[in-house]
Formats: structure tokens, sequence, C-alpha cells
């Protein structure tokens, strides 16, 4: 009897988060699926800017990058992106000296490391790669937009533990995978157990890396933890502007921490601008699954001594589970082969939301047929799905024209008016209701 | 189909199976990969800062080693299923996440 009454109390527990996070759930599901690609759809899109011919030796690094700050000089640089493979472009990233509140600038200048050619120029806030990982990470929501996805991720794992504790309840009399067609609701069901029970480790393991990926800000803060990579200076030997006036070699630069830490795979130089003097090259390690460019050897400007290194597989457990929360959800360490299978296996939280809705719609079908208000399932799901792709649709046209500030400050008013306008519809609803039941004790 | 004890049993073992076969997968999915970029020449092998081709061979047959690894746990995690080993399937799915957390966490 305990154990029917907990085993309802889960289910209640279920429906009410799947109910109420699903959407945002397959919002997720279905924009994180396409961010995984980002940098490959990038190359796809791009070629022209991400591709070369390569001839011969590449040029040095410095007269082109000295070249692009002048065509620049109302931008300062902020790091230099090096190509993974002999085909691909250098990638000279720049900064505004004043950046615009509504329309800011991260601006990136692709040069052929062979001939020195401009290939094109962009802002980055313009790019279809940036939209895509914006719509997933905070979904164009300025203040709290990722802590709001941080919190999809503790629903999606409450969904999910809730859903393995229950799943014995629905699953004792039949065959493991055995789908029944009996109606809508039950195939549903049965789906949404089946798809549920394979996919659960990876959204299991999705929802926590999740989670702390979207209350990181929060979590480092409360919790006292600092990057473990950070290298910082109490005193700085210079202020701003000699520190950004300093001059280096960018190839030497890059042979000294070839030389310093053999195994980086450098992927950015980046020189300080805040008076430390200093170079970060930054980058991976070969047979690490851990996080994209957080590896580092930073360099002296002047004398390209080394400041210090950073290699995370000499640091301890903590550093190392810190490290391996975004690799693990975005699964960008075991090649395209892993990408596609977390691609495929990034739709199923967004297929259990719409089953879960499904389920939910067609179990409340008599009820929900009493009401005024009722709408048959498929428009209603049409409606949801378009809802979901117009507003993906819209943020990506507002960015492709305007870059970040006009989508974010279109999707706050949009957000929060509708959550105001779901507050004073409860908090109404719940008047009016109140005042009829008076009237009816009255009368 | 009537319900029979092995019903219950195999209404376990199969989501503990699932469980344990995922991370196996990504596994051999990331030791695939790994192999691949050694064995191939590709470009960042320099950054393998591999001393001689020993050290090289020796890499190559430790991901082989883990391949295998993966493929055997998979198999017997799929014949204790199939035998309704529950203690067996358990075992290796111990050791199958402990090995896991290592490998994440002091590798």
């Amino acid at each position: 009897m305990v154990k029917i009454k907990e085993n309802n109390k889960l289910w209640a527990i279920h429906s009410w988060v799947g109910l109420y996070a699903g959407v945002i759930i397959a919002f997720l599901s279905i924009t994180g699926a396409a961010a995984l690609f980002r940098v490959e759809l990038d190359h796809v899109f791009n070629p022209h800017l991400r591709s070369v011919t390569p001839e011969g030796r590449q040029l040095a690094m410095t007269p082109v990058v000295e070249k692009v700050k002048a065509q620049h000089p109302d931008k300062v640089l902020f790091e230099v992106e090096l190509p993974v493979s002999a085909t691909g472009s250098w990638n000279i990233r720049l900064l505004p000296k004043e950046q615009r509140r509504l329309f800011p600038i991260f601006w990136e200048v692709f040069v052929n490391p062979y001939t020195g050619e401009i290939l094109g120029e962009r802002n980055y806030y313009k790019s279809f790669t940036y939209y895509l990982r914006n719509i997933h990470v905070r979904f164009y929501e300025g203040f709290y937009g990722r802590q709001i996805v941080g919190l999809a991720g503790i629903a999606l794992l409450i969904s999910t533990v809730t859903g393995l504790l229950i799943y014995g309840r629905f699953m004792k009399k039949r065959f493991f995978g055995t789908i029944r067609k009996k109606n809508l609701r039950v195939s549903q069901a049965d789906y949404h157990k089946l798809i549920g029970m394979l996919a659960l480790v990876f959204n299991l393991m999705i929802a926590i890396t999740g989670a702390w990926l979207g209350l990181q800000g929060y979590l480092q803060k409360w919790l006292n933890i600092e990057r473990p990579n950070t290298f910082k200076l109490i005193e700085k030997p210079y202020s701003k502007e000699e520190d950004i006036a300093l001059t280096f070699d960018f190839d030497s630069i890059y042979l000294a921490s070839r030389t310093h830490f053999p195994q980086l795979m450098p992927v950015i130089i980046r020189p300080s601008t805040n008076g430390d003097g200093v170079v970060e090259v930054i980058g991976d390690v070969p047979k690490q699954v851990y996080e994209r460019n957080s590896n580092k050897i930073v360099l002296s400007k002047d004398n390209y001594q080394p400041q210090f290194i950073y290699n995370i597989s000499h640091d301890n457990a903590g550093a190392k589970l810190f490290y391996v929360q975004e690799s693990l959800h975005f699964g960008d360490y075991g090649g395209l082969a892993l990408k596609l299978l977390y691609g495929v296996l990034s739709l199923t939280s967004g297929f259990l939301a719409l089953s879960g809705f499904i389920v939910y719609l067609e179990r409340t079908r008599k009820k929900r047929f009493e009401q005024p208000k009722f709408v048959e399932l498929r428009p209603l799901l049409l409606r949801w799905t378009a809802g979901i792709l117009g507003t993906c649709v819209i943020i990506g046209i507002l960015s492709g024209i305007w870059g970040i500030g006009i989508p974010t400050l279109v999707v706050v008013i949009l957000f929060y008016s509708f959550i105001l306008l779901i507050l004073l519809k409860t908090v109404f609803g719940r008047i009016k209701r109140r005042i009829a039941k008076l009237n009816n004790q009255i009368t | 189909m009537t319900p029979t004890s092995n019903h219950t049993k195999e209404h376990l073992l199969i989501p503990l199976l699932i469980i344990t076969g995922l991370p196996l997968l990504i596994g051999l999915f990331y030791l695939c990969h790994e192999y691949l970029m050694v064995y191939t020449n590709s470009e960042t092998l320099e950054f393998y800062a591999f001393n001689d081709t020993d050290s090289r061979k020796k890499y190559l047959n430790s991901t082989m080693t883990g391949m295998v690894t993966c493929f055997v746990l998979f198999t017997l995690s799929v014949l204790s299923v199939r035998f309704k080993k529950s203690w067996l399937l358990l075992l290796l799915s111990l050791l199958n996440f402990s090995q896991l957390t290592y490998l994440l966490l002091y590798h």
C-alpha cells in the first residue's frame, strides 16, 4: 500500500515536471542536436572563409596580424584562432574599442595562411554558428537564459530519475520493448517507455552536465570554485594601455609553446590586455576527453618564457570533473561518428517530451472535451511545433540581420510578458473562481 | 503473452544491459577515433609527442585492447541477459562504471 502511494507520488512528479518543462526540454533537444554540429556547419556554409588550398609554406603570422590591425584602427586585437588542419584559414578576432550595447561586435577576419589574402570578414554575433550556440545555451535571453537552461537540466534529471523509478510498475506484465497498438495513448506510452529506457544513461548525463553548465556561474560563486586553468598576477607589471601597445612575435610565441608544451595543439593565441604583459596559447592535448581549449601555456610578451603551464591530465580529480562536463555534454571528443550518435540520442529527450504530452492530452481528453476551448490533438501539436520552429526561425532572421542585441531585446520582452500574462491569468482565474464559490454559498 | 518469472527478470535485465551498453558504445567510438588518428598519421600526430615508433605502437595496442575490452564486456553483458544471470550483469555494470570513472578522473 505504501509502495503504491509512493509510486503515485513519483508518477505525479514525473507528469507535472514533464508537462511544465516539456516544451523547454523539447526546444533544447532540437537546438542541442543542431548546436552539436555548429563548427562543421560553419565550414559547410562558409567554405570561402574556412577552407584554403595549401601552397608551400605558411607565411609569418605577425605581419599579417599587423596588417589586419592597421585596417581596423577602431578595434583591438582579441585573439588569433589557428586552423586544426593544413586546409584551414587563420581567424583573426578583434573587439571594438567602444562596444555599442544594442549592436555589439565580435569581428572576425579570415586570412589565407599561405598567401596572406583576406578571405572575408564578419561580425561573429551575426553568424549562423553563433546563433546555434546562443539559442541552445541561453535562447537569446540576456539576463537569466543560461540559468533557465540549467533549471531545464534539473527538470530533465527529475523526469528521468522518476521515470526510471516508476518504469517497473508499467512493465511488470510485458516483454521489454513491446509496443501495443490498442490506441494512440497506449502506443505512445509504450514508445515513451522504450525510448526513455534506451536513452536513459544519455539523458541522465545530458541532464547533469546541462544543469551544471547552465548554473555554473552561480554554483562557482556559491561554492567558491575558480576555473582550474586561471592565470592571475597579483601585481600587474603594466597599465592596460601599455599592455595593449606591447609588441611581440606571434611565430616566436607559437614556437615557444611547442617547445615548452609539446603535447599542446595550439588553437588560440590570445595576448593579454589587462596589464599582465603575457600571451596565452590555448588548445587541446591529444587523448584527452576534457573540454576543448582548456589546456594552456602562458608566455611573457618580453622574453617568451613560460609563466604558467596548465595540462588537465596533471591536475587533480576535481579539476578533471570540472572539465569533463562540457565535453560529455557536447560529445566533441570522439570525432564526427560520436557526434552523430550524440545527435540521434539528443533528439530522444524531445521525443519523450512530445510522447509524454500526447499521453497526457489523450488521458485528459474527456475532461478537456467538456471545456469550451477544446482543441483536437493534431492542431494542438501543430500549433506547438509551429510555435517552436517559428520562434527559432524569427530569432535566426533577427540574429542574422542585427546580431545579438535586437533578438535578445525581443526575446526578453516577449518572454517576460508571457510569464506576466500567465501569472495574471492564474491570479485572476483564482479570484474569479473564489467569487463564484462565495456567490454559490450565499445563494 | 502470460507473465512468468522470466518476464520479470527480463524487464529488469534488459534496461540494465542498455544502461551498461551505451557508455561502452561511447567508449568504443572514442577508442576507434583515437586509433584512427594515430594509425592514419593524421595532422595531429606530432602533438601526441611519441618518442619513437615503439611508443606509438604501444599506444595503438592499448587503444586496440580497450576496444576489444569494450566488445568483450558488451558480449558478456548480452550473454548474461540471454542466460538470465543477473549477478554477472550487475558485476559487469559495476566493473564498467568504475573503469569509466577511473578513466575520466584519473587518466
